[in-house]
């Protein structure tokens, strides 16, 4: 480009220009021809993915046989394909997208979750202890990943790595089998993020829905939760639209859940700070204001019986 | 509302209902299920049998169906022996919209104040009440619904008005305007006495000014680098209406081109018409307001009391007048008048057109005119 002549550079710059806008018409219009389409992950997700997974694995591991240097069934378990099962993905790319969000907003605590310490409604009260509890880094330090796992995950896994720990020693062990039922016990749901925000969200009512609806203030889990409630679609489904390859979903979600156009650019921007684009800000400037709510509703309705069939068969 | 003390039950893995609180089994029996039988909320029943596979403790909201209305419970369910014990913490009713649809929905309150459209059985426009400025112009009476509405709300929520064209209801649906004002929008078909469908009328109120969107100003604002801006919405149409539009614009130079080949042609005449210029000139800036009024300009036309009378094929002359005013319109600056008259001067009838523009240069007179 170095010495080109003044037009010629117009000329360059212009169809430069043209080109970008072409490729991102053609970004856009797919995404709304096809919004669930399988986007590839990229590396790195694909590396985070895998090293979630194999820590959740050799935690389980440690805890049911001891903690040993390195981990016997996760290779065997990877190479079974047993890690590459639909909602195990599914769920190793949510906790990737949530530590992306947690990351990009760079609070610690939901300072919302701290000032409800102090609500009337002792549920409020627990579930607010619980949410802060289970987001302590106590919970996220190692030796501990598998308490972010939901239920159905955790005792599939779970009994499966059993399974390993006697293929691989050729011995039944009872005190293996103690340990699993001990872990599968301790388990409790409402101590876990997504539904100690959720119960939150549920008591609150239509209290603090200003609060809940800024992410900077409310933190993920309860700005998620406060959409799961609002949409009706699950927590997950939610981090996955938010952490889509393109700013589509989000967009329709926030319409469908009524976000003014002000405060959905900001969401956008807290939430997708690093992966919006000036082009998806353009568009977003254009196009949010003609979605119509009720419409973006039922467009979030057909995504999520559309992922329901996928988590359960594998396939759209 | 929310529990001072929890409603609990137990069930066992089998899904029997083996003892509940009052509450729930009322609950119980209203939804079809009998005492000592199997639980009869399918959704609490499948969160028993959840835990009792799994042996886990799990705490989520669960929504039932109670008679007309839903419930959203907040359920703690737990292993407990070789059951399960549910507690029900918080017990929410929500009203089923579906089932039981508010008047209001149906139709407007009484007293809210209404625009009012009212279409034929073709969907034109043949009636409008209350307060329409800002939303139908003089010009639109006999337009589409299409076209109105097209210009009132934009392309894009043009789904949300898919039901006026099947002549279907259209319960309260709030719709967002080009100038980012919220309407409420009604819809009904009419039918006649025997129950044919008339026409439709559609209700609209307000809840911020809404200004008729200026589609050619809009275009001329935008810039190269808002290609994608301007393409995304039009692609979003639906396929006809994009080929029909550049069917529409490739025919009209063609016709031009047509028209030009035949004045040319040796065998060329006009037909003998006797016109009254007076109406040429009326009907041609009759069809030109709304594009006057998106300039926002003014057609000034000689008075209905002056008659000039002429020979000249009427169709033709009408045209000419088309194109000089459309070109008046088009090199005038925004805002200004643009004086037709009529009158008749040695033998000869005559019509003027005088704008404000800039003219065409002396040089091409010779060219233009002779």
């Amino acid at each position: 480009m170095e010495g080109l002549l003044g037009p010629q550079d117009d000329l360059l710059s212009i169809a430069c220009a043209h080109a970008r806008d072409v490729d991102a018409l053609c970004d856009d219009v797919a995404s709304i021809i096809f919004p669930s389409a399988v986007h590839t992950p990229s590396e790195a997700t694909i590396s985070a993915v895998s090293v979630k997974l194999l820590q959740i694995v050799r935690d389980i591991e440690a805890r049911l046989h001891g903690a040993t240097p390195e981990s016997t069934c996760g290779p065997l378990l990877a190479r079974s394909g047993f890690l590459r099962k639909t909602d195990i993905v599914d769920f190793a790319l949510v906790r990737v997208a949530e530590d992306n969000l947690i990351a990009r907003l760079g609070c610690g605590f939901s300072q919302l979750a701290v000032e409800l310490l102090d609500h009337a409604d002792t549920h409020v009260i627990e579930a607010a202890q619980a949410l802060l509890a289970a987001d302590s880094l106590q919970v996220r330090s190692q030796g501990r990943s598998y308490l972010t796992l939901p239920p159905e995950i955790l005792h599939k896994m779970c009994w499966r790595i059993v399974a390993a720990l006697e293929l691989l020693s050729g011995s039944h062990s009872d005190n293996v089998i103690h340990n699993a039922r001990a872990l599968i016990a301790s388990y409790d749901e409402a101590q876990t993020a997504p539904a100690s925000a959720r119960k939150i969200v549920y008591f609150l009512g239509d209290e603090n829905r200003a609060a809940l609806s800024n992410p900077h203030h409310a933190g993920v889990y309860l700005f998620v939760a406060y959409l799961s409630a609002d949409l009706n679609i699950g927590h997950d489904h939610i981090l996955r639209l938010i952490g889509f390859e393109s700013a589509f979903p989000m967009k329709v979600m926030l319409a469908a859940a009524g976000f003014p156009e002000h405060a959905a650019l900001q969401t956008m921007i807290d939430l997708r700070s690093q992966k919006l684009s000036v082009r998806e800000a353009a568009l977003f400037e254009a196009e949010y204001t003609h979605f119509i709510p009720e419409m973006a509703r039922q467009q979030i309705c057909d995504w999520s019986s559309a992922r329901s069939l996928f988590l359960s068969s594998g396939r759209t | 509302m929310n529990l001072t003390r929890a409603i609990t039950c137990e069930v066992s893995s089998a899904g029997i209902l083996l003892r509940a609180d009052d509450a729930l089994q009322q609950l119980h029996i209203r939804a079809g299920g009998n005492l000592g039988g199997t639980l009869a909320c399918p959704a609490l029943l499948s969160l028993t049998q959840m835990v009792a596979g799994l042996r886990m403790r799990l705490a989520r909201p669960v929504c039932v169906a109670d008679g007309p209305n839903n419930l959203e419970l907040w359920v703690e369910a737990e292993p407990f022996n070789k059951d399960v014990k549910l507690s029900i913490l918080g017990w929410r009713k929500i009203h089923n919209v579906a089932v039981k649809p508010t008047s209001r929905d149906i139709w407007p309150d009484q007293g809210q104040e209404l625009v009012t459209l009212r279409f034929d059985q073709a969907l034109r426009l043949v009636d409008a009440c209350g307060p329409v400025e800002g939303i139908v112009k003089n010009t639109d009476f006999g337009s589409s619904s299409k076209i109105i509405l097209g210009r009132l709300f934009g392309p894009d929520a043009m789904p949300a008005f898919q039901n006026v064209e099947r002549f279907f209801p259209i319960s309260r649906r709030s719709v967002r305007t080009l100038n980012d004002a919220r309407m409420s929008v009604w819809g009904q078909a009419k039918r006649d006495g025997a129950g044919q469908i008339s026409g439709y009328t559609l209700s609209l109120t307000q809840h911020g000014k809404v200004e008729v969107a200026n589609f050619a100003q809009a275009d001329r604002s935008s810039s190269g680098a808002l290609f994608g801006k301007q393409l995304a919405p039009v692609l979003r149409q639906p396929l006809h209406r994009i080929i029909a539009n550049a069917a529409r614009h490739l025919t009209a130079p063609v016709e031009d081109l047509d028209d030009l080949e035949a004045v040319e042609r040796p065998g060329f005449f006009t037909a003998q018409d006797d016109i009254e210029l007076g109406d040429v000139v009326r009907r041609a800036a009759g069809l030109l307001a709304l594009t006057a009024a998106d300039h926002r300009m003014t057609i000034t036309l000689p008075d209905t009391q002056t008659y000039v009378t002429a020979t000249a094929e009427y169709r033709r002359a009408l045209q000419i007048m088309l194109n000089l005013i459309t070109n008046a319109i088009q090199y005038s600056p925004d805002g200004t008048d643009v004086q037709v008259e009529v009158g008749a001067e040695d033998g000869f009838a005559y019509i003027s057109v005088s704008d404000q523009g800039a003219g065409v240069d002396a040089e091409y007179h010779e060219r233009i005119f002779a």
